[in-house]
């Protein structure tokens, strides 16, 4: 086991150019580095100090062929014949901060995404969701341009369902209030939704903001929230995929995703049994992807749009949050499984995939491979048989309470 | 589904505008290929409910499906791929051509060959036991192209007829259900510039997927040779890293006898095809037990997937039924001639113990994978396989002066020429 105690060093390496070596300082336990080419992000590096000769990070080494595969992809499509820019309808965009509690951290979030609007002009909606004081109130009243809406009904799907409702965009990003974004994103959004008018959802890359603590490395070294640093497009079917497009996993994270407002209003919103905040604290990123998939309409997941996600620092934390995903994913399939009939023979597959999935992942970390340890591991496992257990329903009963109590 | 059904094929230029990719008539899904000038560097298979993809959708998804192949060749973007340089002065090159009685498919393929630039410097016809005296008027009927009749029966023995009748220092085999790219030939010669060389393999790219059974072959079953990454095998290819002790050298891999070239000076090294494999015959694989000699001769085998062919594959499922069991039949054998030369107990392992644990595997996961094509093909695998167990004893009777000096222990040293016909 590496001692991951102490923090990893976060760097950004612009690749083309000459980078510099990058040295450790004597408290570094590694290195993460961001990679980017001519500005566009090409990777993620991470290393131990242990694998660092002398504690010296040399950039060309860290060049895979992944990597370079990130680079040419960047330099070609901007060359491809029948590229972005004419003719195409930009979309207007909305972008609304769902947040609980976290006047800071939306402070942090506006501060990087503000400026963006220079360049690409956009609305801002921040929902305090179930707010203890008015602290998020007096952030965004502090702003100008950011529009406040409080929603009583404690939940994330609420907040999100709120955000659909008063957003005025024809594209409505979600951002957690946990990230900053990437001077890129907002540029890259709508270049992605203008290239692919045929897409109800757009995902994009989720890169750590820091890597401070032994829950955040852990995070990072287990995969985080990567989805690659190749554009992909995904449709209602996908070929060999026996489980697609159940598999939500892969399709990108709800930190940073943007739905085709008319569409998802089109389809309900969002499913506030799911994202509820405990007991089920999951599953409605999952679920939106899904259905949006159903009806026909492509996900598209870009990793030039990118935001910096600031993961759980204590490792109980992260601990409690693998149980969350095992618990959202399932629920969710327990849900679907009701839900979408014609799909049974893929929700099924899903589920037999990921137990199988989870005992591999047991059983190669008690022979000393993978990141993540077994405790963490079980916890999503613990939550994934919940799931299944019922709790779909019971949060659906609490839902319906919730909304009766407060109307 | 996770099933792919029937594609419609798009050839995609990344300098051109593609348009919207959508699927003609009727098929399921859509095989783009993506090339930078002659050179394919990406593929993506778009199932239906990806499709329509739009027009400005492409650069993206073609920027990815090519980037892992000009990544592979250390560059960043595809004009600094090297291009391989003609050797002066061109050795003289001689295409042959093997047939049985299909002129029609014959006809297009000469008349790609005839279209060839750089040109082959002669063309041979080998007219495989002709039932019929139509190959001999398709040939007639073409200039420069010479006839060559072969009576006995099987691949092997009209490839060999070939060589015996070819002159020049390199000869290049396709296959009538063929035509070639305008370019075939320059990778090719281009590729023996080095001494070392000994074969040089191309892409195999399908003519068409619009048959269930093509599309099958090609998709599910992976085609005749896909890589879009040059390679280089030597006799390390045999050995442990790239081959565990368990298992047979992946020689198949290297090419496919549809867009294969030889170095006149190879046969006498290490003799020509094996008449007890290939169609006809045990079935299939005298191609890559060609190379498997090659490789333990110390001879290299080039695979460049800028020389180009396309295959037109079984359209019935009657026909890829019967395919995949020659297929199986003559790989097994072939697996047996190779643990004759070599003793390599990986070539058994395979024959005998891997490839039954293989089939149970695919039987097992068609329920998966949901691919009912491939588990109704499996007992004509399966056969095939039990007949590759013993298709050699019927041909080691027809053809024993041959076997006994292939099956000595090669010793990596070049094995004796055999008799020659």
């Amino acid at each position: 086991m590496r001692d991951l105690g102490a923090p990893w060093r976060r760097v950004e390496i612009e690749l083309s150019g000459n980078p510099a070596p990058v040295d450790l300082a004597p408290g570094d336990g590694g290195v993460a580095a961001i990679l980017r080419h001519q500005g566009a992000f090409v990777g993620l590096a991470l290393r131990a100090r242990d694998k660092l000769p002398g504690g010296r990070l040399e950039p060309q080494s860290l060049i895979d062929q992944d990597v370079r595969a990130a680079m040419v992809a960047d330099g070609l499509r901007a060359r491809v014949a029948g590229g972005s820019g004419e003719g195409q309808r930009t979309r207007s965009l909305s972008v609304a901060i769902c947040t609980k509690d976290g006047a800071a951290r939306v402070a942090r979030l506006l501060d990087t995404l503000l400026p963006l609007r220079g360049e690409t002009p956009f609305e801002v909606l921040v929902i305090d969701n179930g707010p203890s004081d008015d602290s998020t109130q007096k952030v965004v009243e502090g702003r100008t341009g950011v529009r406040y809406f409080l929603e009583p009904l404690v939940g994330l799907d609420f907040a999100r369902n709120r955000a659909v409702r008063e957003a005025t965009g024809e594209v409505l990003a979600f951002l957690d209030d946990d990230v900053t974004v990437d001077v890129g994103w907002a540029r890259s959004m709508v270049r992605t939704w203008a290239d692919n008018p045929d897409a109800g959802i757009v995902t994009g890359l989720v890169l750590p903001l820091e890597t401070e603590t032994e829950a955040q490395i852990l995070f990072e070294l287990g995969g985080g929230f990567r989805r690659g640093f190749l554009p992909l497009r995904f449709g209602q079917t996908a070929p060999w995929d026996a489980i697609h497009p159940c598999g939500a996993g892969k399709f990108g994270a709800g930190a940073n995703m943007s739905v085709d407002l008319a569409l998802v209003r089109s389809i309900g919103g969002f499913d506030e049994a799911l994202d509820t905040g405990r007991p089920l604290p999951g599953g409605g990123d999952l679920d939106i992807f899904y259905r949006t998939l159903r009806t026909g309409r492509m996900l598209v997941y870009e990793p030039q749009a990118a935001v910096f996600h600031e993961h759980r620092r204590a490792t109980s934390a992260l601990s409690r949050q693998y149980g969350t995903w095992g618990l959202g994913l399932m629920a969710f399939i327990a849900k679907i499984w009701r839900s979408d009939r014609a799909m049974r023979p893929a929700q099924g597959r899903l589920v037999i995939w990921w137990f199988v999935w989870m005992l591999r992942r047991l059983l190669a970390r008690t022979l000393g491979r993978g990141a993540i340890p077994v405790g963490m591991i079980g916890r999503e496992l613990i939550g994934g048989i919940g799931g299944l257990l019922g709790e779909y329903g019971r949060s659906e009963r609490r839902s319906e309470q919730l909304r009766k109590d407060t109307a | 589904m996770s099933g792919v059904g029937t594609a419609t094929i798009r050839h995609i230029d990344l300098d051109a505008p593609a348009g919207i990719l959508t699927p003609e008539c009727g098929a399921d899904g859509v095989l783009a290929i993506f090339w930078w000038h002659d050179l394919p560097l990406g593929r993506r298979l778009f199932t239906s409910g990806e499709l329509p993809v739009p027009a400005a959708a492409v650069p993206a998804l073609a920027a990815a499906a090519c980037a892992p192949a000009i990544a592979a060749r250390g560059v960043l973007a595809p004009e600094q791929i090297p291009v391989s340089a003609m050797p002066k002065p061109a050795p003289r090159v001689s295409v042959v051509v093997c047939t049985r009685d299909r002129p029609v498919e014959l006809a297009r393929c000469l008349d790609s060959l005839l279209a060839c630039d750089p040109a082959p410097d002669e063309i041979i016809v080998v007219d495989n036991d002709p039932k019929r005296n139509s190959t001999r008027q398709t040939v007639e009927a073409k200039p420069f192209v010479h006839y060559v009749a072969e009576p006995r029966p099987g691949l092997s023995s009209a490839r060999n007829a070939g060589i015996a009748a070819a002159s020049g220092e390199i000869v290049a085999f396709t296959d009538d259900d063929v035509t070639v790219a305008p370019g075939w030939l320059g990778p090719i010669v281009a590729g023996f510039a080095d001494p070392a060389v000994g074969a040089v393999t191309g892409l195999v790219l399908p003519a068409s997927l619009d048959t269930l059974a093509a599309a099958a072959f090609e998709l599910t079953y992976g085609g005749l040779a896909g890589g879009l990454v040059p390679a280089r095998y030597d006799a390390s290819f045999l050995l442990s890293p790239a081959t565990p002790a368990t298992d047979a050298p992946a020689v198949w891999r290297i090419g496919a006898g549809a867009n294969l070239a030889l170095r006149r000076a190879v046969f006498g090294a290490v003799g020509t095809f094996d008449e007890r494999l290939g169609a006809g015959a045990a079935g299939c694989s005298e191609d890559s037990e060609m190379l498997h000699r090659l490789l333990m001769a110390g001879w290299v085998c080039a695979y460049d997937p800028a020389a180009i062919v396309y295959h037109r594959h079984r359209n019935t499922i009657s026909a890829l039924r019967s395919q995949l069991r020659a297929y199986m039949r003559g790989h097994v054998a072939a697996l047996l001639v190779q643990f004759g030369q070599s003793r390599a107990v990986g070539n058994l392992i395979r024959a005998f113990v891997a490839l039954p644990i293989w089939f149970a595997l695919v039987f097992l996961g068609s329920f998966w994978r949901r691919t009912p094509l491939r588990r109704a093909m499996l007992p004509w695998e399966v056969l095939g396989m039990a007949e590759g167990w013993v298709v050699l004893l019927r041909h080691r009777r027809r053809n024993v002066s041959a076997d006994r000096t292939t099956l000595r222990p090669a010793k990596m040293s070049p094995v004796t020429q055999r008799s020659s016909r």
